[in-house]
């Protein structure tokens, strides 16, 4: 169990047996898992934290909320305090992954070359310029496309597969069809350099 | 209460999806590029695994139907996942798998979220032009494959029918995972 917990990656049977039995926990304890909602969520937050900052006397989180003019807020105004409340619970779980995917990193064997060769885990410092652009674009248009969707990788191909969805097939067929071609497209000019800054 | 569960699901997916690969930018695109299927076997084997969990489970009365959530079949949700699938080969990552990254210290991670941000306001922006506009065409709505038996004293005759199917298509889905090459030697050579 220990020394399981301590690879740098699982095999894949272990992978599926383990993300499927979270993938149902969740449901079992509260709901579906999803993502990308939460990055809405987060930016409403960053906002009525940047205007609590800049009109201090309006530090009313749900005055912050209720700018009903603004296009942004569209999805918020029907009954502000309650999509609050409902939102701790999505930025607190995005939170825990971040501690998750920490905890994951550093539990690990010390010494454990092979797989570091392997995998890759080692240069996450030695990122380039080229790699950053690709990043922010890439993350620009996955979290468009997300919210366009109503769901990302885990709420619509994982958790609306896991239901037998119809609309997570779609998203699926979809986002794998734009996605091999592009990769194709894109890595096939680059050189074996440029793949290494990824890993 | 919710908090903790909170805490303690995005705990063990970020752990989880770390421990998979899938918040290594490389692996997911040597999966977009058909050399690497490791990523598509497990998530493959996840899905089948919690399919048929769900469906034995549900009729048993041990998880609450309630806490199901469908999203409905609209064009938006295939065009969304079009343009979703663009920036997913741009970057290797994920909403979510860019999350756990960046708890490991990459940067790209984190620059990856920053430009989600921007993705999801500017989404928000156009929001109300596009939400009454034929985007939101139900293409099948809210259907399911397999739907769900909610009423448990039916369990001895829909819900074995219903646990058949989604087994059947949780099987076919192992069934794909085990004969997918881990790794498409032929192609990885063109690299390393």
């Amino acid at each position: 169990m220990k020394d399981f917990l301590l690879l740098t990656q699982w095999g894949w049977r272990a992978s599926g047996v383990l993300l499927g039995l979270t993938l149902v926990f969740a449901v079992f304890l509260i709901k579906p898992i999803g993502v990308s909602t939460q990055y809405t969520l987060l930016d409403s937050v960053i906002r009525s934290g940047i205007e609590s900052w800049l009109s201090p006397q309006n530090k009313d989180l749900n005055g912050a909320y209720s700018d009903q003019d603004s296009p942004l807020y569209d999805r918020f105004n029907t009954s502000i305090k309650k999509r609050f409340q409902h939102s701790s619970y999505g930025l607190v779980f995005v939170a825990s992954m971040v501690f998750g995917g920490f905890v994951a990193s550093r539990v690990k064997k010390k010494n454990s070359p092979k797989a570091l060769a392997k995998v890759g885990f080692t240069s996450a410092k030695k990122v380039r310029p080229k790699r950053y652009l690709f990043s922010f674009i890439g993350g620009f248009l996955v979290l468009f496309g997300a919210r366009l969707a109503g769901g990302c990788t885990s709420g619509h191909m994982m958790s609306g597969m896991m239901q037998t969805a119809l609309s997570g097939y779609l998203f699926t067929i979809a986002a794998f069809a734009t996605a091999i071609p592009v990769a194709m497209l894109i890595y096939s000019k680059l050189s074996k350099i440029d793949l290494e800054t990824m890993t | 209460m919710n908090l903790i569960t909170a805490v303690f699901l995005g705990t063990l997916f970020g752990f989880v999806l770390q421990k998979i690969g899938a918040a290594n930018p490389r692996i997911v695109v040597d999966m977009l590029l058909l050399r690497n299927f490791h990523l598509m076997k497990s998530i493959l084997a996840a899905i089948a695994i919690s399919s048929f969990l769900l469906y034995l489970l549900m009729p048993m009365g041990a998880i609450d139907p309630a806490h199901l959530k469908i999203k409905s079949a609209l064009i938006s949700v295939m065009i969304g996942g079009g343009i979703l699938g663009i920036g997913w080969a741009m970057a290797g990552y994920c909403p979510g798998t860019a999350l756990v990254a960046s708890g490991t210290g990459r940067v790209d991670a984190l620059v990856f979220i920053m430009g989600g941000l921007l993705g999801a306001m500017a989404n928000s922006v156009v929001y109300s032009a596009y939400s009454n506009s034929w985007l939101y065409t139900e293409i099948g709505g809210r259907l399911k494959i397999v739907d769900m038996g909610h009423n448990t004293e039916s369990f001895i005759s829909d819900d074995y029918y219903r646990l058949a199917i989604a087994g059947f298509i949780s099987a076919f889905l192992i069934i794909v995972a085990f004969m997918l090459p881990e790794r498409n030697t032929e192609k990885l050579d063109d690299l390393s």
